[in-house]
């Protein structure tokens, strides 16, 4: 049985917690592709970005949420978070959102770094457990 | 024996296709002086420094610049150490004859007390070609990475991994940013962007302040450190228009990860 032990520094992590980082992106208008990576920092920021995004990008296509191995070996870590700060609830609604508002809606892929055979499976629980709404209407790709 | 010398189109053709197949090339060098010039432009058109691949053992068997393959040289990737900082003193600048290249990698896969103070000064606006910089060291002042970027008047992509030494303070925020100054002579910057680096700072505001703005058109950034989240979002904001593709990650879980154990 393998396991990982890792410190955490809390004072660095409630910095971030408090005062997420604010990327402005409205005037990125060509944006095409975003590749964003959560962190153990949550997801807040992603969700700032993609606000900024939502009404003028028409070219937006494609949006990567790509998971690190950090982050799948530490299932418990990210659900805790995840139901603590409810920002990844926020994150699933707005991705639903940005989905629907557009007639060619653009990709959304979940991506993370696993380790065994069950890889693609493990990636479904981890969207259905971040990010259930996208994944129950279908929105969300998967890639390993 | 019947004369090498072909159409000097047949002739590139040939040795075109034979690009990737350097024992052949060899061969093509001891047909005929007429043949050389051709082959070599494949030959050394990729070249890699390392501690086998010495720039003295090249200065030895090229001693004059003028007639070394190096202007050949479009791709130059350098494995740095402080025995190839120390061989440009002895050689007199062996770099320079480097320039026509396009491409350079530099590295250093070591933090060493002995590397030396700045490493990359023997490779500054070496060659005016360059499109495209790759730097990755271990623990080097950011200020020399962005001394050597801006050295390059045509650079186009930039990428940077490296661990800045210098301490990170207050005074890393992006507070009162630099005004662009319009100027037809600086780096283009129209390609990607990738930087992974602490000390943001000393990369991000050279670039900030350079004439005639930033157009990258693809970032890769990755920040640690708060204060270096605060100019990632300001060079992400600085290319807004030209922006088309975007991966963004905040590095620090990395950082708040301290000595990770795997345990059986």
């Amino acid at each position: 049985m393998r396991s990982f032990d890792t410190r955490v520094d809390t004072n660095n992590l409630l910095l971030f917690l408090v005062k997420p980082v604010a990327i402005d992106l409205s005037r990125a208008t060509k944006l095409r592709d975003m590749v964003l990576r959560p962190s153990a920092l949550g997801v807040g920021w992603i969700t700032t970005a993609l606000q900024t995004t939502i009404l003028k990008h028409r070219e937006l296509r494609k949006i990567l949420i790509y998971i690190s191995h950090y982050w799948t070996s530490n299932a418990k870590l990210i659900k805790r978070s995840a139901d603590d700060c409810g920002q990844w609830v926020d994150l699933d609604r707005l991705l639903v959102q940005f989905c629907e508002s557009r007639s060619t809606r653009p990709k959304v892929v979940i991506r993370a770094t696993l380790e065994g055979e069950e890889g693609e499976e493990r990636v479904r629980s981890l969207a259905e457990c971040l990010l259930p709404e996208l994944t129950r209407k279908g929105m969300i790709d998967l890639a390993e | 024996m019947q004369n090498p010398d072909l159409l000097a189109d047949l002739l590139d053709r040939i040795v075109d296709h034979l690009h990737d197949r350097k024992g052949a090339l060899r061969n093509c060098c001891l047909v005929s002086k007429s043949w050389v010039p051709r082959t070599r432009r494949h030959l050394f058109a990729i070249i890699r420094f390392n501690v086998e691949v010495h720039p003295v053992s090249w200065r030895e068997i090229f001693p004059d610049p003028s007639t070394s393959p190096a202007h050949y040289t479009k791709t130059l990737l350098i494995d740095y150490s402080d025995v190839i900082a120390v061989a440009d003193i002895e050689a007199g600048g062996w770099i320079r004859a480097f320039s026509h290249v396009v491409h350079l990698e530099v590295c250093s896969r070591r933090r060493g007390v002995d590397e030396p103070e700045f490493p990359l000064v023997p490779l500054l606006g070496f060659s005016p070609f360059i499109k495209s910089l790759h730097v990755k060291f271990v623990a080097l002042p950011s200020s020399q990475i962005s001394d050597l970027i801006l050295s390059f008047p045509l650079l186009e992509d930039v990428t940077v991994v490296n661990g800045d030494r210098v301490p990170i303070d207050d005074d890393d925020r992006p507070d009162g940013l630099p005004t662009v100054v319009q100027s037809s002579n600086s780096p283009t910057f129209t390609g990607s962007l990738n930087l992974i680096t602490t000390g943001m700072k000393r990369i991000a505001r050279p670039l900030l302040s350079v004439p005639g703005g930033l157009r990258f058109r693809r970032f890769t950034l990755d920040w640690v450190h708060r204060n270096d989240s605060l100019w990632t979002l300001a060079l992400a904001e600085r290319c807004s228009h030209t922006l088309e593709s975007l991966d963004i990650s905040c590095g620090a879980f990395r950082a708040f990860i301290r000595h990770p154990r795997r345990h059986q």
